[in-house]
C-alpha cells in the first residue's frame, strides 16, 4: 500500500468517525429512538439490509440509472468541452447554456419531467441535467489548462493531431477529469435517490426509503441513508486514488 | 533560404518594413539584437507561429528558449513524439550524454538535461532549417559553455541551416559562421566570421569589444 493510499484511507477512517462521533452526541442529547435511533439498532439494519436481496435489485436499478446518466453526460460533456475549447464562439454561447443548466432547482424541474415521461426515466434526465455543466466545465477547463508552449511546439513540429490527444492531451487532462468524474458519479448517487423519492419510484433506492419514511422506520431510513452514503464516498474515494495515480505520470 | 519584403506591424507599430534576408545553407547564422527589435517575430514568421505567414511553409524544427517537453512523455518518447527516428535517437541520446536518462520523465531532468533533449528534438527532426530562440538565456555560464560548443557540433555534423537568436554577443561569437545586427526593423550589420565555430569563450569574450564597436 502506497503512502498516498495509507493517508487518504486514515482521513477517511478520521472523517468517519468524527460523523459517529457527532451522531451519537446528537442521539443521547435527542433521547428518542423514533428521531434518532441508537447507533447500534442502525447497524443491525445496515447489516439485514445487505443481507437482503429485494436491495440488491432495487440497488442495481438504482445504478443502473446513475451509470446510464452518467455515461450521456461523459459522452455529451466531453463532446461539447472540446468543441467549446477549440471554438471561442461556442464556448462563450455554450457558457451560457451551461450556467443556466447549473442553476435549475433539478428537483423542480423533475416534477415537470414526470408530466411528460415516465416515474421510473424522470431521475435519469434530472441526473443529467445536473451531470452535464460539470462533466463540460472539467473537460473545457481541464483542456484550457494544457500549456500554451506546448500546443505551439506540436505546431512547429506538426505533430499529428491524433498524436497529440492520445499522447498529450488525454494523459494531461485525466487526473482533473477522473477526480471531476468520479465526484460526478458519487454526486449522480445522491441525485438518482433523491430524485426516485420525490418520484416515488417502485423497486429502487429511493423507493425504499420512501417506504421506510411513509411507515416512520427511522432506522431503516438511516441504514439505507448510510448504504447511499458509504457508496458515494467509496466512488470518490476510488475516483481520487486513479487521479492521483495518473497525476504521478506527469511530476 | 530567403525571406523577402516582409513587412510586420502589431497595430500602428511597425516592426518590419520590406526586410529582405537570405541564409545559406548549412551555417550558423545569429540574429542579434536588443529586446523588442524583433528577433522572435521574425522567428515566428520563418516557422509560420506570427499573423504574417511565409508564401511557401518552410520546413523548420526549433529550440524553444524554455525545453516545451511533454511532462507525461520520457526524454526517448518527447523525441519520438516530435517525429525523430528512432535509429537517430538512439545514436543523438548517445552523443548528448543523455543515454542513461532516455527513460526519465523531464521533471527528473536538470536544466541543461532539458535543454538538450529540447536542442535534439531540433536536430533530429528531418527538417532542414533549426531555428533556436535564445536557447541558452536560462543556462549558467558553466552548464552554457559546453552545450553551445555541443550544439554546434551536432548541427554542423547534421548539415543544418540554423538560425538562432539572441541579445547575447559572446554567445553569437562562439556559436555563429554568421552575425546579423537587427534594429529599428533592418539589418544594420551583416559579419562573416572568418573560423569555424565552436570558437572559444574567451576568444569570444575578446572580440566582444570589436563587435560591440561596429554596432554602437
Amino acid at each position: 500500500m502506497t503512502k498516498s493510499v495509507k493517508n487518504n484511507l486514515i482521513c477517511l477512517f478520521c472523517g468517519f468517525l468524527v460523523a459517529v462521533v457527532i451522531y451519537i452526541t446528537a442521539y443521547f442529547t435527542c433521547n428518542n429512538e423514533y428521531v434518532l435511533p441508537s447507533p447500534l439498532k442502525i447497524l443491525e439494519k445496515f447489516f439485514q439490509t445487505l443481507l437482503s436481496l429485494s436491495f440488491y435489485k432495487a440497488l442495481f436499478s438504482t445504478l443502473l440509472r446513475v451509470v446510464i446518466a452518467f455515461i450521456i453526460s461523459f459522452i455529451l460533456g466531453a463532446i461539447f468541452g472540446v468543441l467549446a475549447y477549440r471554438y471561442k464562439w461556442f464556448s462563450g454561447v455554450f457558457g451560457v447554456i451551461v450556467g443556466l443548466l447549473r442553476s435549475l432547482p433539478v428537483l423542480a424541474v423533475l416534477l415537470i419531467i414526470l408530466l411528460f415521461t415516465n416515474r421510473s426515466f424522470a431521475p435519469v434526465v434530472v441526473c443529467f441535467l445536473s451531470l452535464f455543466p460539470i462533466i463540460y466545465t472539467a473537460v473545457y477547463t481541464s483542456l484550457k489548462g494544457v500549456p500554451n508552449d506546448l500546443k505551439i511546439m506540436c505546431t512547429v513540429y506538426k505533430i499529428p493531431v491524433k498524436k497529440q490527444v492520445f499522447s498529450m492531451y488525454i494523459p494531461q487532462i485525466l487526473p482533473k477529469i477522473l477526480l471531476d468524474a468520479g465526484g460526478a458519479f458519487s454526486f449522480g448517487i445522491k441525485l438518482i435517490v433523491s430524485a426516485e423519492i420525490l418520484a416515488n419510484v417502485y423497486g429502487s433506492v429511493g423507493g425504499i426509503l420512501q417506504e421506510a419514511s411513509i411507515y416512520t422506520l427511522t432506522s431503516d431510513l438511516f441504514a439505507l441513508t448510510l448504504i447511499v452514503c458509504i457508496l458515494g464516498v467509496l466512488v470518490e474515494f476510488m475516483a481520487k486514488l486513479l487521479s492521483e495515480k495518473a497525476e504521478k505520470r506527469l511530476v | 533560404m530567403k525571406i523577402e519584403n516582409l513587412t510586420v506591424s502589431y497595430g500602428e507599430t511597425k516592426v518590419f518594413e520590406n526586410l529582405n534576408i537570405s541564409f545559406n545553407d548549412g551555417e550558423i547564422t545569429c540574429v542579434l539584437g536588443r529586446s523588442g527589435v524583433g528577433k522572435t517575430t521574425l522567428l515566428n514568421y520563418i516557422a509560420g507561429l506570427g499573423s504574417v505567414k511565409p508564401s511557401e511553409e518552410i520546413p523548420c524544427s526549433m529550440v524553444f528558449q524554455e525545453p516545451r517537453l511533454v511532462p507525461n512523455l520520457t526524454v526517448k518518447e518527447n523525441l519520438l513524439f516530435a517525429g525523430c527516428r528512432e535509429l537517430d535517437i538512439e545514436k543523438g541520446l548517445e552523443m548528448a550524454n543523455l543515454k542513461s536518462k532516455q527513460n526519465e520523465r523531464p521533471t527528473k531532468l536538470s536544466g541543461g538535461e532539458k535543454q538538450r533533449v529540447n536542442f535534439l528534438r531540433a536536430v533530429l527532426n528531418n527538417a532542414p532549417v533549426v531555428l533556436l530562440d535564445e536557447p541558452f538565456s536560462s543556462l549558467d555560464l558553466s552548464t552554457k559553455i559546453p552545450l553551445m560548443n555541443e550544439f554546434v557540433k551536432m548541427l554542423k555534423q547534421a548539415g543544418k541551416t540554423a538560425i538562432l537568436v539572441t541579445h547575447d554577443v559572446e554567445e553569437a561569437l562562439v556559436v555563429a559562421d554568421r552575425i546579423l545586427v537587427l534594429d529599428g526593423g533592418e539589418i544594420t550589420l551583416d559579419i562573416s566570421l572568418k573560423t569555424t565555430p565552436p570558437r572559444a569563450y574567451g576568444v569570444a569574450l575578446f572580440e566582444r569589444e570589436q563587435i560591440l564597436n561596429k554596432i554602437l
